[in-house]
């Protein structure tokens, strides 16, 4: 036998049971469109050319900035970089960077992209550097490089060899 | 009220008022050390030497600098000979017009920049299409609402009244009779057709007589320059030690505003360095213009400058195969670059109004309380956000921007137009107060 209690069409539209139901998806639908835009906000971060990578967090000790010796980030390459006068803000500028394997020899013959930015900016360096020469001895020369503020930046040198491919970050503090 | 009862009230008011201005005095905090290495990297003393232009083999020539000075106020180099680069880029208003966009023989779809100081910057224009001054000035030359002229009529005009000082300079003028009078790479239809009708060794050698007179422009503005502002004299008091003499230049307020600057604000971010400028490209979510074309800024001016035959790479530059770095080391490509827009210097600003690459923003309040606002950017994505300043915040940031006061620096002569007698023109240093652009 059929009963008519609970059944939703038979209730008048004014019952506690369809406005609570009429409550609810409103909540529903309001929090969910505070989450979405919430959600774009959170995703509309400082994102011009992102660096794309992961910078980790801001080194601590003063020995960790700058462009000397470090080893990449599986052990493959021991690097280091050096720029012909002191970096200028602002200033364009080439660099120089030693690329050695881990047992101590130069690396010849392989091949070396730089990229960057500023971590607590969200952005890139504001150049697109190149290598454009091998000067032999595991010497590669980097054109390009600038720095457009001061601050933290990271310089990140991937590394390809017959040695296999690594990558090492370097930190300034302009 | 009796006369004591005024006096007392009076007398109480004055100590309050003394008290008052004492203790505001004594609680301005002091810098910290992070922001003084901020400050110090924003004086005008901190300013390299101004850079050599490869591309430019007459940059720093004297005599270039007297021919360019010469037709930088010359209206004859234009269409309709009432147009010169001082007709939009005029000395008393620090070589900029005051207005939203520019008023040539027609009207542009930008606002006209100061020249003064850009000798430090590797891109011209808002959108950087440009990679040197010399190149920069040939672009309105050959602009159909700017002079509205074209190359070949520019070549007469410098057989008619420069070939001395001109070929002194660059050598031999080409043979110019048989040249037509007028034409030119531009959208003018018998100038194009002219143009395209020309043999190519002709068109070379017009082109770089146009080149050269590029050339001699910029060795005139080059000379233009900054000067200290209030900002760079409170500094070196602040560095020396000298207190006392720092609160003489800077108000409270100021002080205020210039912490906000490079703390809360941000506006250190783009604006930094001695010229208060990155040199480089920023969607800032400047609202576009009704009726004006789409406006891509940074994208646009990227293809543009490595397409321009002018540009450093190309063969009317002076520069060598290692030269040319920020060109052939730019970055190109991006989404960062729809609708950014060069950051302008902050020296000077308050006087130049209005502001934003299509005059957009009216007055410096305006534009504090666009940053205040970041709001969404008609394309691309805005690089500012919310600031949440309190109004007192917003006063005390527009009153460091006003504090910012350098006045164009060169020498008196090249401040005026040539011949020009100095009593009938505003020097430099000595600008009286023009409240235009307040």
């Amino acid at each position: 036998m059929r009963t008519t209690t609970g059944n939703p069409r038979t209730q008048p539209a004014d019952t506690p049971r369809w406005s609570r139901r009429a409550k609810a998806l409103g909540v529903v639908t309001f929090v969910a469109l505070a989450l979405v835009a919430t959600g774009c906000g959170a995703l509309m971060m400082p994102f011009h050319h992102s660096m794309g990578f992961d910078a980790g967090s801001r080194p601590t000790g003063e020995r960790e900035y700058g462009f000397g010796d470090r080893l990449s980030k599986t052990g493959l390459y021991r690097v280091r970089a050096e720029t012909p006068e002191p970096i200028r803000v602002g200033r364009i500028h080439e660099m120089r960077v030693h690329v050695e394997t881990a047992d101590g020899r130069p690396a010849e013959d392989a091949t070396l992209s730089v990229d960057g930015g500023m971590p607590d900016h969200g952005h890139g360096l504001p150049t697109h550097p190149q290598v454009t020469a091998h000067l032999g001895g595991g010497e590669y020369l980097v054109e390009g490089m600038k720095y457009n503020m001061g601050g933290w930046w990271v310089v990140r040198v991937r590394i390809e060899s017959a040695s296999g491919a690594d990558e090492v970050v370097f930190n300034l503090n302009l | 009220m009796k006369k004591e009862g005024w006096k007392a009230m009076l007398a109480t008011a004055v100590v309050l008022a003394v008290a008052c201005a004492a203790t505001t005095r004594l609680d301005a905090p002091a810098w910290t050390p992070g922001e003084l290495e901020t400050l110090r990297s924003l004086r005008i003393g901190t300013l390299e030497p101004l850079p050599p232009d490869p591309s430019n083999r007459w940059a720093d020539d004297e005599r270039a600098v007297a021919l360019g000075h010469r037709l930088f106020f010359d209206t004859r180099l234009s269409g309709n000979g009432e147009v010169s680069c001082a007709t939009c880029h005029r000395p008393e208003l620090q070589f900029q017009d005051g207005t939203p966009l520019a008023a040539g023989v027609g009207t542009t779809d930008r606002r006209t920049m100061t020249v003064v100081a850009t000798a430090h910057s590797p891109w011209l224009f808002w959108d950087g299409r440009k990679d040197s001054q010399w190149s920069q000035a040939l672009g309105p030359l050959e602009s159909p609402v700017e002079h509205g002229g074209d190359r070949t009529r520019y070549a007469h005009l410098v057989g008619r009244h420069y070939r001395v000082e001109y070929e002194a300079l660059f050598g031999a003028l080409p043979e110019l009779d048989r040249l037509p009078p007028s034409a030119g790479p531009v959208p003018d239809p018998a100038a194009s057709r002219a143009w395209s009708a020309m043999a190519a060794g002709d068109r070379e050698a017009v082109s770089l007589v146009y080149a050269n007179l590029g050339k001699a422009l910029a060795a005139y503005q080059r000379r233009l320059e900054f000067g200290p502002a209030r900002f760079d004299r409170y500094m070196e008091a602040v560095l020396a030690g000298e207190d006392e003499r720092a609160r003489g230049l800077l108000t409270p307020q100021e002080e205020e505003g210039l912490r906000l600057f490079i703390g809360k604000a941000q506006c250190v971010t783009c604006h930094n360095g001695p010229l208060f400028t990155d040199n480089f490209f920023h969607n800032t979510g400047v609202p576009a213009v009704r009726g004006l074309p789409e406006d891509r800024g940074r994208a646009l001016g990227a293809i543009q400058v490595q397409e321009d035959e002018f540009n450093c790479v190309g063969p009317f530059s002076d520069a060598g195969p290692r030269d040319c770095a920020e060109l052939r080391f730019m970055a190109a490509e991006g989404d960062e670059l729809l609708r950014a827009y060069k950051t302008p210097t902050l020296r000077g600003v308050a006087r130049r109004a209005p502001y934003m690459h299509a005059g957009q923003l009216s007055t410096l309040t305006d534009v504090v309380r666009h940053y205040d606002r970041a709001p969404r950017a008609p394309a691309g994505r805005s690089e500012l956000r919310r600031l949440r300043l309190s109004q007192s915040e917003r006063t005390a940031l527009e009153a460091f921007l006003r504090a910012l006061d350098s006045p164009v620096e060169a020498p008196p002569e090249l401040l005026r137009a040539p011949g020009e007698d100095a009593a009938a023109a505003d020097d430099g240093p000595h600008d009286s107060l023009d409240q235009t652009g307040g």
